[in-house]
């Protein structure tokens, strides 16, 4: 049995930066509310 | 100037909490890498790992945001998991949703075997399977999260170690300890495992 496997070149890779930059821009327009009944609620102020 | 590289993980989801949205980019920088490869070695599709990868983040930044996070765990372990439970969301999905068609060169027929074919192997097929399951019940739990990890999830020992968030060496002794008890059982049960 194989117990320790070694992996190859996809280590290296990385998301688009556009993947990256939508995610920065998807949290700073997030915001998350709390309602006096402790229930939360999220806006998306885009 | 303060250099990010020298701040914690754990710093950087406190500020980012407080409000700092910078310290999130830093926190992504960081790990990219680690986690894309994580997802992409799992389902092998560049456009999969970036909607798998963007999802695991949407859910980190809801969490953080809702004040759901609790420093128990380190941040990357705790991201990996959600990856690798979006991960098998996926694969369950998939697996709904087979998505072969029938071609002049392929017919799903070919690769596809009737399982009602021999009975008799099936139900001892199932046998061993229930006994191996048994077997792995009655692991001690850390040598069983290892052993389920990288026999059933196919998780290299350095994933095993950043889910559990032990080294290298404590994963595989682990995994040893757990092969050791499993020969062990199956000789106190006298069961066999032969089909």
């Amino acid at each position: 049995m194989q117990l320790y496997s070694k992996k190859s070149s996809y280590l290296q890779m990385q998301p688009q930066k556009e993947t990256i930059q939508f995610l920065i821009n998807f949290s700073k327009s997030f915001q998350v509310v709390k309602t006096k009944s402790k229930d939360f609620i999220e806006l998306n102020l885009n | 100037m303060v250099r990010t590289n020298s701040i914690s993980d754990s710093k950087l989801v406190k500020d980012y909490i407080n409000g700092s949205e910078a310290s999130l980019a830093v926190l992504i920088n960081r790990h990219q890498q680690r986690l894309f490869s994580f997802i992409y070695s799992k389902v092998q599709d560049k456009v999969i790992t970036e909607d798998i990868f963007q999802d695991t983040f949407i859910k980190v930044i809801r969490t953080l945001k809702k004040g759901n996070y609790n420093e128990e765990g380190k941040f990357l372990p705790w991201v990996m998991r959600i990856a690798h439970n979006l991960v098998i969301d996926y694969f369950r999905k998939n697996n709904r949703m087979p998505k072969f068609k029938n071609t002049d060169e392929f017919d799903i027929f070919s690769v596809i075997n009737d399982g009602n074919l021999n009975a008799e192997k099936q139900i001892i097929q199932e046998q061993i399977y229930h006994d191996v399951r048994g077997i792995i019940n009655e692991l001690p739990n850390e040598q069983k999260e290892v052993l389920v990890m990288r026999m059933y999830k196919d998780m290299s020992f350095k994933e095993i170690s950043e889910n559990t968030g032990v080294s290298i060496n404590t994963a595989l002794g682990r995994m040893r300890y757990a092969l050791i008890n499993m020969r062990k059982l199956i000789e106190k049960h006298k069961i066999i495992l032969v089909n």
